[in-house]
């Protein structure tokens, strides 16, 4: 087996390793079998998540580790650790000062690329070599029940709309100002603290729009409370067959939340496609289904190597033009 | 050293601060599309601070009221030995690791802290055995129960 | 009538399964715990339980993540009166006369207050929630940005109630916390604010640091200046004084009833908060009080108030979450997230399609609340020991829990550092008698009068005239003016009553 030329890795337990030599022992009991690959993985996987316990990215991250470990597709345990802080600009400077560990995962959020942007973080996207990106949510353009905008042709008429977003520098402030050039409308951004601030204000009434995730507003649109208006994705979701996308209605915006994972930078590539491997048959199981896509309403999707790398240089390129439109960088 | 210059060593950095403050926040921008912003409620502190700090740089050069009463230097030298050894700390855990680094400086603290008359030899070996168990205890509940990922050294903790 | 029944069905459910109890107390212990250790609080508890706990039945995990929540609000106060460091930042304001108390020798009478307080704002929080909670969730919709703006200048102005005498340097210390509020990225626009390019102050200050420092430190450093008596254990201390008294609660109702009706009011709001609740609930304690005086220096309605406030807090914040799916605050994000990874959607429907889960979930509150009750004021007498201990040793033993806690807030020895600056700070401030409360209810209480404020006005579209056209935020607005003014009113009142007399 080639080894890797350098792990770096201080931390070592004696107990953990104990715990990873039974875990082979057990999965070499129920008759795991080592596909003849270039890379075999000795130790325990750690997967930065740079926002907080509890949130999108660390569900998904969870969920992923869960669903791997119990199918038993590696011999790794898969360890979270939630560096927060600096708008992420903490966590993915940390990671990516561990050059060559091939043991580390970074999950990656919308601050992967703003931060950097905003010339705050000493590293970038440009720094990290891609994993995979395993999911894509849909946005849902929501309204208040009783509000009088009911297609985005009601809201080309209004001429000016007010959202409600999560934070200035995010998607949901990036469709509200594509849909205002697109559209020629004016398009106000109230930014909140976090997605529940949003709901609440768009039922109070105190902002007229949400560019809402599926698991926060579809339990709402089925209720009555919330209508949608249309759906942010390439394709009409299949939870609400009858709202138009976007595209549809004859404005080219689409955008996604992207979730997926990086390695640092000089990672050998046939440790990288190994993991990538791992999480492919990750997605494709029926306990990702399950426990994942169904109950988070969330759109499949696995992009790896190249096509990932192109999908990240198109959200950069998107970041930069809604920073400069904001007037956050020149 | 004099309460007195101490506060108005204090009000004169409130004073700078103040003024600062005020100046970033002009060019953070007072407003954006007739809508307040970022400068706005930075400016509106920064003024508060400076003006205040400049009244009661007044009230005090006037000598209306001024706070009578001096810091013991004993306790000047605690304050800086315990805020000196908390930033070594900072500085010696990525060396050494935490646990170490926590015990140096909590033995330290201790010494210090306690009254010159009480320091014999009884306390200093409780003070070291206090410490240790309280970075055993931090390192069991810390790293293995709650899963934080610790500064570790070349002894592992 | 229905709803009583179906509560109390599920308080019998939760008494009676044995799972459940066990879940109940290990939940209540760790937030106990974690309430108890400095810079650790509710949302790090309730984060960090979360993988363990959704591997149970959706019940009993909930149970468990809802037990650090209210759990954490317990324990919060134990550090907070014992040591003068807040143990989480929803407890800061209990330090300030729970400390003192324990200095005059009567640490275990305010713990036990605080217990029982803790009780009773969790028990006025629970029926809340429980049973009037979609009510009580159509007034959280009400309260828009402009709304919150009012609030918060509503609550600001209760400084002239909180600060010294020294108006000039309550005021200068209102504006510094103001001013450290603002330090991160500009959360309407984006942009860093007096990060002076550090990547460590882009998400700005941790509260708990500030107060961690403030208080916790700077009380370290000024008790370096008294002489501790040689005996250790004294004989002015005894036991019996650390026993709980009935009789305090008798003596404070009027704090507790107005602390645990502002900790579930504010705590349904979104993004306020239980520390700006504990804010408002002293400062309003205070203001009603007979004796305001007494206020900092070990008065009883200064622990009653906050330790109910912050419980009550704690369901009114649930309110929001079972009723709408919309968590208010950072640690029902994280229930949140919980729900979800055990397979259930709360919201409108969840009432009606998990009903049995719903009042299980809540009997186990009562019960939980409970269970805490006996667990505090059994380690009350143990814990409030931690007086006699000598003082080289307390600090030391202090120091390290401090340090490992604050760099378990963002894994960063940094913090640490920044920590031990704001104890200089605290120290500095004291011996020069600037009060240390305006600063720290400007750093809480700044962002979200800023955020408020700017967030109405986009909406609006620059229109000022929203802040007095809508009623509540015209209410709140004419109600602090009400509390800047009413003094100095009553002041004329009385001076031309006395020339009148004259």
């Amino acid at each position: 087996m080639p080894t890797i030329r350098s792990t770096r890795i201080q931390r070592s337990s004696p107990a953990r390793a104990g715990l990873v030599a039974s875990l082979a022992l057990l999965a070499a009991a129920v008759g795991w079998s080592p596909a003849a690959k270039a890379f075999e993985p000795e130790r325990d996987v750690t997967i930065v998540v740079t926002s907080s316990a509890g949130g999108g990215s660390d569900i998904i991250t969870r969920v992923l580790a869960d669903t791997i470990t119990k199918l038993k597709l590696t011999k790794s345990n898969f360890l979270v650790e939630n560096r927060t802080g600096g708008s992420g600009a903490v966590g993915y400077t940390y990671a990516a000062k561990r050059t060559e560990d091939p043991y580390l995962w970074t999950n990656i959020g919308v601050s992967f690329f703003t931060t950097p942007l905003l010339g705050q973080s000493p590293v970038s996207y440009k720094d990290f070599k891609p994993l995979a990106a395993v999911s894509e949510d849909p946005y849902i353009m929501v309204v208040k029940a009783d509000s009088p905008l009911k297609t985005l042709a009601d809201v080309k008429k209004a001429g000016r709309i007010v959202s409600g977003t999560t934070g200035i520098v995010s998607d949901p402030a990036l469709l509200a100002k594509s849909l205002e050039t697109a559209m020629g409308i004016k398009a106000d951004i109230v930014p909140f603290g976090g997605d529940g601030e949003v709901v609440t204000a768009l039922l109070g009434g105190h902002i007229q729009v949400q560019f809402g995730n599926p698991s926060e507003v579809l339990p709402m649109i089925k209720d009555g409370k919330v209508r949608a208006i249309a759906v942010s994705t390439k394709e009409r979701i299949p939870a609400l067959p009858d709202v138009p996308t976007i595209r549809e209605s004859g404005y080219d915006v689409t955008i996604t939340q992207l979730r997926g994972f990086v390695m640092p930078k000089d990672v050998p590539d046939e440790v990288v496609s190994y993991w990538a491997g791992i999480i492919k048959q990750a997605l494709d199981s029926d306990l990702w289904k399950t426990n994942y896509l169904q109950r988070f309403d969330s759109v499949p999707l696995y992009l790896a190597g190249n096509d990932f790398q192109a999908e990240m240089d198109k959200r950069n390129a998107d970041y930069k033009t809604l920073m400069t439109s904001l007037g956050l960088i020149k | 050293m004099g309460t007195a210059l101490l506060d108005r060593a204090f009000t004169l950095v409130l004073l700078g601060l103040g003024l600062f403050i005020t100046v970033s926040a002009w060019n953070y921008g007072l407003y954006q599309n007739g809508i307040p912003g970022p400068g706005f409620f930075p400016i509106i502190a920064g003024l508060m601070m400076t003006l205040l700090a400049a009244a009661l740089l007044v009230r005090d050069l006037s000598g209306r009221m001024r706070l009578a009463g001096r810091i013991d230097p004993v306790v000047m030298l605690s304050v800086f030995a315990v805020t000196g050894a908390i930033v070594l700390f900072v500085f010696l855990a990525p060396l050494t690791g935490m646990g170490l680094a926590a015990f140096a400086v909590m033995v330290g603290v201790g010494y210090v802290t306690e009254e010159s008359h009480r320091r014999d030899r009884l306390f200093l070996l409780r003070l070291v055995l206090v410490s240790a168990g309280t970075v055993v205890l931090c390192y069991i509940l810390f790293a293995k129960v709650i899963g934080t990922p610790l500064v570790t050294g070349p002894l592992g903790f | 009538m229905e709803t009583l029944a179906l509560l109390g069905h599920g308080i019998a459910n939760a008494a009676t399964d044995p799972a459940m109890l066990l879940a109940i107390t290990l939940g209540a212990f760790v937030g106990l715990l974690i309430g108890a250790l400095p810079g650790l609080g509710p949302t790090a508890g309730v984060a960090i339980m979360l993988p363990v706990a959704v591997g149970f039945e959706p019940t009993v995990a909930l149970a468990m993540l809802a037990g650090v929540y209210y759990g954490a609000m317990f324990g919060g106060a134990v550090t907070s009166i014992l040591l003068g460091i807040p143990g989480d930042a929803p407890s800061v304001m209990t330090v300030l006369d729970g400390y003192p108390l324990a200095k005059q020798g009567q640490a275990g009478r305010a713990l036990g207050l605080a217990t029982y307080a803790s009780f009773i704002g969790g028990l006025v929080g629970l029926l809340g929630l429980t049973l009037m909670a979609q009510l009580v969730s159509s007034y959280a919709l009400m309260f828009g940005p402009t709304e919150m703006t009012a609030l918060m200048v509503l609550s600001l102005s209760l400084v002239t109630v909180l600060g010294t005498e020294d108006h000039l340097k309550s005021f200068l210390s209102l504006a510094l916390g103001l001013w450290i509020g603002m330090i991160g990225l500009d959360q309407i626009m984006g942009g860093p604010r007096f990060t002076f390019g550090s990547m460590f102050l882009l998400d700005g200050l941790d509260f708990s640091l500030i107060a961690v420092g403030m208080f916790g430190l700077g009380q370290m450093f000024l008790a370096l200046e008294e002489h501790t008596p040689d005996a250790v254990g004294a004989a002015s201390y005894s036991y019996r004084s650390m026993m709980p008294k009935w009789r305090d609660l008798i003596a404070t109702r009027r704090s507790l009833g107005i602390g645990s009706l502002i900790g579930f009011l504010v705590g349904v709001l979104p993004g306020a908060g239980a520390t700006a609740a504990t804010m408002m609930a002293y400062g309003a304690a205070k203001k009603m009080s007979k004796e305001p005086e007494k206020f900092g220096k070990g008065a009883l309605d200064g622990v009653a108030a906050p330790e109910a406030a912050n419980n009550s807090a704690s369901y009114g914040a649930m309110v929001t979450l079972f009723t709408l799916g919309v968590p208010g605050s950072a640690t029902t994000a994280v229930l949140l997230a919980g729900l979800l990874m055990v397979g259930l959607q709360p919201g409108p429907r969840l009432f009606q399609e998990q009903g049995d889960f719903v009042w299980n979930l809540f009997g186990t509150f009562y019960i939980g609340n409970l269970v805490l009750v006996f667990m505090t004021i059994l380690l009350t007498p143990i814990l409030a020991a931690a007086i006699f201990v000598q003082r080289g040793l307390l600090f030391a033993g202090v120091i390290g829990i401090v340090i490992y806690g604050i760099y378990g807030i963002d894994l960063d020895l940094s913090a640490i550092a920044v920590m031990a600056g704001f104890g200089v700070l605290g120290y500095v401030m004291e011996k020069l008698k600037y009060p240390a409360v305006p600063l720290i209810m400007g750093v809480v209480l700044g962002p979200l009068l800023e955020l408020g404020m700017r967030r109405a006005l986009i909406a609006s579209g620059g229109d000022v005239a929203v802040f007095y056209q809508h009623p509540i935020s015209a209410g709140l607005l004419l109600a602090s003016v009400v509390v800047i003014g009413l003094p100095y009113v009553t002041l004329f009142l009385s001076r031309r009553a006395k020339t009148a007399r004259a």
